[in-house]
């Protein structure tokens, strides 16, 4: 199944569709915005994503995430220490 | 008056005096006896609040035209416009100003004259069913001058045509499903199209006549002096004067309106005073602050909104009583950053517009960073990435520079989800009747809420590719549904050809 999810790469300037996988990890999930907006936005590093008002653990798949169809998510640069589960990100959507 | 000297002599005695006359051609209420006045003008098509005419008795504008004035005037105008026409409507013309220029131009010409032929039509309305016959005359010469912003531009870019096919698009947009005429139609079939004369009154004549066309017409026009492009200033300042004169029903309405029904005035306001400058920041923002070369820039789009629009919106909504949007902060940030998010994501998707976009270089970059020091610092690497992109690329292998995905809209202004900053893009999104909806804005949401009924079925570009109405593959759907073509589609003003870029010889063609 997919699910077509709106993406906001953080330092982009729009939001981009993304067909997601309900399989897919949130690592997978960010790496596809990161490709997605590569033309204005390049930078290297962890990325978290983060959904009303939290940040998704990396080993969530999109079905363990519940993400629907039409959600908003964010993607954001964290650092190495950081790129692990954790509770709550600032500025997400 | 059509009166014979000799008549005059034996009958009157002496010519009337204008304004002995001028109210029965113009202004000549009388009460209604065959049917109701609220037959005769329905609220539903009138509009709100439904006052009987008394109440509108006190409605005047300062012009007071008379038909024969009215004829004479626009004659005149019409002699400058040909002459113009006939001196510089050659397409070599064109040649003699810079690419991203000529953008800025396809992108007027092709906003412009279907929308100002749904403003005939708006005026028209407010010409049978406004509530005083005074602004019904002023509304029929409204219409009018409509009607010629239809025709010159159609007029003026027909001859370029043949040496450029983007220039089709002048008559092509709003016939087309390009996301841009999706976006144009969503606010002008509501603004011009749906509003009763009330609403329109407010919305056109007062936000976007009185407020924004300035904006267009004023500053813009500096512009077109400052680059050397005549039949751009000609064109704009020969509709501008009409549009001094129908923008009086604004305020005129406004007057008694606020007298009446205050918040819903605020309503109207707040409204459309955001949709406006959706719509303005795009086109005039663009041509202002990228598609101007930047040694014939004056001012920013920021700057010529403070002097053309802020200053004056704040005296007006003084003088009615009326607040500043409920949204002010906001509108603030977006004048930092709206158009400028909103450029860099076309630039990317150039494909999906009718008109070639420059890529800023390091001297505009300067200009940029001069006039927008809070913002621009946060939207420089998006260039400094897309430059990248350039120097690994041939020039002119334009698609290897450009978006991919599918971008994404907002339910309400249907523009490209481009709102907030690049740190923190300001989205969000509201549940009605079971559908998700998804916003660039709190005032698009806001605005959508107001009246979910009005906006609830129509789909953005992103439901209409989910349901399979419009194709997922970016080139089919520029082909196939955007109406664009290889020829006519936008690619970097310059091919990606800038000296400043720095190609080495091994990395280009990758
Ligand atoms: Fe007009
Ligand atoms: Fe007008
Ligand atoms: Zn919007």
């Amino acid at each position: 199944m997919l699910t077509p999810l709106y993406g906001f790469l953080e330092g982009d300037t729009m939001g981009l569709l993304i067909l997601a996988h309900e399989d897919w990890s949130m690592v997978r999930l960010a790496e596809q915005l990161r490709a997605s907006a590569r033309v204005r936005v390049a930078y290297e590093g962890p990325l978290a994503v983060f959904h009303d008002g939290r940040r998704l653990p990396t080993h969530y798949s999109v079905r363990d995430a519940g993400l629907a169809a039409l959600d908003c998510v964010s993607v954001r640069r964290v650092s190495g220490a950081e790129h692990a589960p954790s509770a709550s990100g600032a500025g997400d959507v | 008056m059509g009166m014979g000297s000799a008549q005059q002599n034996r009958g009157i005695g002496r010519a009337l005096a204008r304004d002995e006359w001028q109210d029965l051609a113009r202004k000549l209420d009388w009460r209604l006896s065959y049917v109701p006045e609220a037959q005769a003008f329905p609220e539903a098509v009138s509009g709100r609040p439904w006052l009987p005419q008394e109440a509108w008795s006190a409605w005047e504008e300062p012009f007071r035209t008379s038909f024969a004035e009215y004829a004479r005037g626009q004659s005149d105008k019409e002699a400058a416009v040909a002459a113009v026409a006939e001196a510089l409507g050659r397409a070599a013309e064109r040649d003699r100003l810079a690419p991203e220029w000529n953008s800025g131009l396809k992108l007027h010409t092709a906003l412009l004259p279907l929308a100002e032929f749904a403003a005939v039509v708006g005026n028209l309305r407010a010409a049978r069913f406004g509530r005083t016959s005074a602004w019904r005359s002023t509304a029929l010469f409204g219409a009018l001058d409509e009607l010629r912003h239809t025709q010159i531009p159609l007029r003026l870019m027909h001859p370029y045509l043949a040496a450029d096919a983007q220039f089709d698009w002048t008559h092509r947009f709003y016939h087309s499903n390009d996301w841009v005429a999706i976006a144009a139609r969503h606010c002008f079939d509501e603004l011009l199209l749906l509003a009763d004369p009330i609403e329109f009154a407010v919305a056109t004549n007062f936000v976007f006549e009185t407020g924004f066309t300035n904006l267009q017409f004023t500053a813009l026009t500096a512009l077109c002096d400052s680059v050397g492009d005549r039949l751009l200033e000609q064109m704009l300042s020969s509709i501008q004067t009409d549009e001094a004169r129908h923008a009086q029903i604004g305020p005129a309405v406004l007057e008694i309106l606020v007298q009446h029904d205050r918040a819903y005035a605020q309503y109207l306001l707040d409204k459309w005073f955001w949709r406006s400058f959706l719509l303005f920041a795009v086109a005039t923002g663009f041509t202002m602050d990228y598609l101007t070369p930047v040694a014939r820039r004056t001012h920013s789009f920021k700057e010529f909104m403070q002097e053309w629009v802020l200053e004056q919106f704040a005296d007006s909504l003084a003088r009615y009583g009326l607040q500043r949007p409920w949204y002010w902060p906001l509108f603030e940030q977006a004048l930092d950053y709206y158009h400028h998010m909103v450029y860099a994501s076309a630039y990317s998707y150039r494909a999906s517009v009718w008109f070639h976009l420059a890529l800023p270089g390091p001297a505009e970059r300067d200009w940029l960073r001069g006039k927008y020091a809070a913002s621009f610092p946060q939207l420089e690497p998006v260039w400094e990435n897309i430059a990248r992109e350039w120097e690994r690329t041939d020039a002119g292998v334009d698609l290897a520079v450009h978006g991919t995905a599918i971008p994404t809209f907002c339910s309400l202004c249907q523009i490209v989800l481009c709102g907030g900053t690049p740190a923190q893009n300001s989205v969000c999104q509201c549940r009605h009747e079971g559908n998700t909806y998804t916003f660039c804005s709190e005032p698009c949401r806001w605005i959508f809420q107001q009246d979910p009924a009005r906006y609830a079925r129509h789909k953005d570009v992103v439901k209409r590719v989910l349901a399979g109405e419009a194709p997922g593959n970016l080139i089919a759907f520029l082909t196939q549904y955007s109406g664009l073509n290889f020829a006519t589609w936008g690619k970097d003003a310059y091919g990606g050809d800038y000296a400043w870029l720095r190609r080495g010889p091994g990395e280009a063609g990758e």
